[in-house]
């Protein structure tokens, strides 16, 4: 423990020192937004020998306040959406260490995000880690000029600011991380779950951001010569031509695949199997998901990152496969167990969202409805009929959730990405111009990105499940997981009557 | 307190403020819910008043208490309670 406090010590104080130049060369926004539009203004005015000179490109105000918007409502769905959610899943004993595990790592990752995890996730390195170009965030504010720099987009020659683009970007790694801890609910040490949090962000979950969604941008694209060197700085998947549109493989499989080896590694709960372990407050669990499924659309229309067309058929499928995806948990639970439960439209409008996060900017809305409709029936076998095969206490279904719905819409955004079914086929940015997907070959790299997510991340957690062990240990005392791990662990109650 | 024990108790109540009523007899729920033999006899006595509500707590008790669960019969014909479909599933 003295050893983590020293680190955490540590850490501070590097942000300490950083702060006070930040804090020098703080300007006003608005006078950065006038510099840089000043200097584009003026730039054709200093250089008449050039007329062929492409001015730089301006943020468009409107794409700059989406995505600052599609950030909150992310930082909406960790806090308090996805806090909520596993809350009101768990026993009342531990509803509260639910809330702060969740709470917490969503502001430790934010912190090491800031440090140095997007240096190492969108910065050019080799193919599947970054370089130290952006640590401590450095170079994107110019105290001298007062300009901050911008961030590519989709399209060429639209750029957001790439704070804008950093602080949406935080928050995918910090819910990434907090969805694991419901896989190892109500029996990790707190300090546990801090120190493997870390760990993990660092050797899972920024490769598999960078090897997925790293690339230079398509101003880069100009012709095949330089697409080709603009390709090969690329991640390693996105090379391979993998699609993700908002994280089915990133956040997804990555977090379920972490929580199924921690649920192994941890073991299964006291009495599990033997009494019932019943959620103790719905009610949590439905506003929860309800918060989950509005901030979705900016975690999913948001990944367009512009406010364009892309960006509404996101929004469109979002909102579609989701609905989709409740009707048919809710069908297939009402026939094989019985009853249709308000926890089976919750699980169902999750399995979803997720199902559709890796598609719904590449896929039109028919294919987005089966996608949909698939995940709530398979996420449904997932924690019911796969959870008995596997025989881990995943306490919260991650992986049968997130994990099983992550799978499936990777894999089916490679089938319904082609023209033929509805989908937008990709952008060849060599040429201008939209091109068709095969689906033979577009699933079999949607498989390969599975594989290597399912891979990577479990052998990555493994080790970190191990080191957390070895050092502090990884569960709490057998007394302390009966008596609750909110009194235990946080000295407090969620419930003072 | 597991909900199981706090079930195991509701009914034992249930059985005490009933049986007084009934008989005049007077059983300690605490105990009922520690030995494992008193609480067969207290089971049994539930039964014997002829009473259906007693009868249907004494089998309520005899699956509920986890030193008597492997002698209960079957319970057929009763609703499942919401929190018997958590035993080894959440969903």
């Amino acid at each position: 423990m003295k050893r983590l406090f020293a680190l955490f010590a540590l850490l501070a104080m590097l942000c300490g020192l950083s702060a006070p130049a930040f804090a020098d060369e703080a300007v006003p926004a608005a006078a950065a937004a006038t510099t840089e539009a000043a200097a584009v203004a003026a730039a054709p005015a200093a250089a008449p020998a050039a007329p062929a000179a492409v001015p730089a490109p301006v943020p468009n105000k409107g794409d700059t306040a989406w995505m600052l918007t599609a950030t909150l409502l992310v930082i909406m769905m960790s806090i308090p959406g996805l806090a909520l959610f596993y809350g009101g899943l768990v026993r009342s004993k531990n509803m509260l260490s639910m809330l702060m595990q969740v709470f917490s790592i969503f502001a430790l990752i934010t912190v090491l995000w800031a440090i140095y995890g997007y240096s190492l996730a969108f910065t050019t390195g080799n193919a599947f880690i970054g370089g130290f170009d952006r640590l401590f965030l450095k170079g994107i504010f110019d105290p001298a000029t007062g300009a901050v720099a911008n961030a590519a987009t989709f399209s060429k020659g639209v750029v957001i600011p790439e704070f804008a683009f950093v602080a949406f970007q935080a928050t995918f790694a910090a819910i990434t991380v907090a969805l694991i801890v419901g896989a190892f609910a109500e029996r990790m040490k707190f300090s546990a779950v801090l120190l493997f949090s870390a760990l993990w962000f660092t050797v899972a979950y920024l490769p598999i951001a960078h090897m997925v969604w790293f690339w230079a941008g398509p101003d880069a694209y100009t012709d095949a010569a330089a697409a080709e060197a603009a390709n090969a700085t690329a991640g390693w998947l996105f090379q391979k031509g993998a699609l993700d549109f908002a994280g089915g493989t990133v956040v997804h499989i990555n977090a379920a695949i972490a929580g199924l080896v921690g649920a192994f590694l941890v073991g299964k709960r006291i009495g599990y199997g033997k009494e019932p372990m019943a959620p103790h407050n719905l009610v949590m669990t439905m506003l929860g998901a309800s918060l989950l499924w509005v901030g979705w659309f900016g975690f999913n229309a948001g990944s367009a990152l512009e406010a364009g067309g892309t960006a509404a058929l996101a929004f469109a499928n979002t909102l579609i496969a989701t609905a989709a995806a409740v009707l048919t948990w809710l069908a297939a639970e009402w026939m094989v167990k019985g009853k249709p439960s308000l926890l089976g439209a919750a699980s169902g409008a999750v399995a979803g969202l997720v199902a559709i996060t890796p598609a719904c900017g590449w896929v039109g809305i028919g294919g987005g409805l089966i996608i949909g409709a698939l995940a709530g029936m398979v996420c449904f076998w997932g924690v019911t009929g796969l959870k008995k095969l596997l025989g881990a206490d995943d306490a919260l279904d991650v992986f049968g959730i997130h994990g099983i719905g992550g799978i499936l819409g990777a894999l089916l955004t490679g089938v319904f990405n082609t023209w033929g079914l509805g989908g937008t086929g990709i952008v060849d940015y060599v040429n201008n111009t939209i091109v068709d997907t095969s689906i033979s070959s577009q699933v079999w790299v949607q498989a390969q990105a599975v594989l290597t997510t399912l891979v990577w991340s479990g052998v990555a957690a493994f080790i970190c499940y191990k080191i957390v062990d070895l050092t502090i240990g990884l569960r709490v005392k057998e007394e302390d997981e009966r008596e609750g791990l909110d009194t235990t662990s946080h000295g407090e109650r969620a419930y003072n009557q | 307190m597991t909900g199981e024990t706090e079930r195991l108790f509701s009914a034992t109540g249930r059985v005490y403020v009933l049986l007084r009523r009934e008989t005049d007899r007077m059983i300690d729920v605490e105990w009922v819910a520690a030995d494992a033999a008193y609480a067969r006899e207290v089971v049994q006595l539930a039964r014997t008043t002829g009473q259906p509500e007693l009868a249907e707590l004494a089998d309520r008790i005899e699956n509920l208490h986890p030193l008597l669960r492997h002698e209960a019969a079957p319970v057929a014909a009763t609703p499942a309670r919401p929190e018997e479909k958590y035993l080894n599933s959440l969903r």
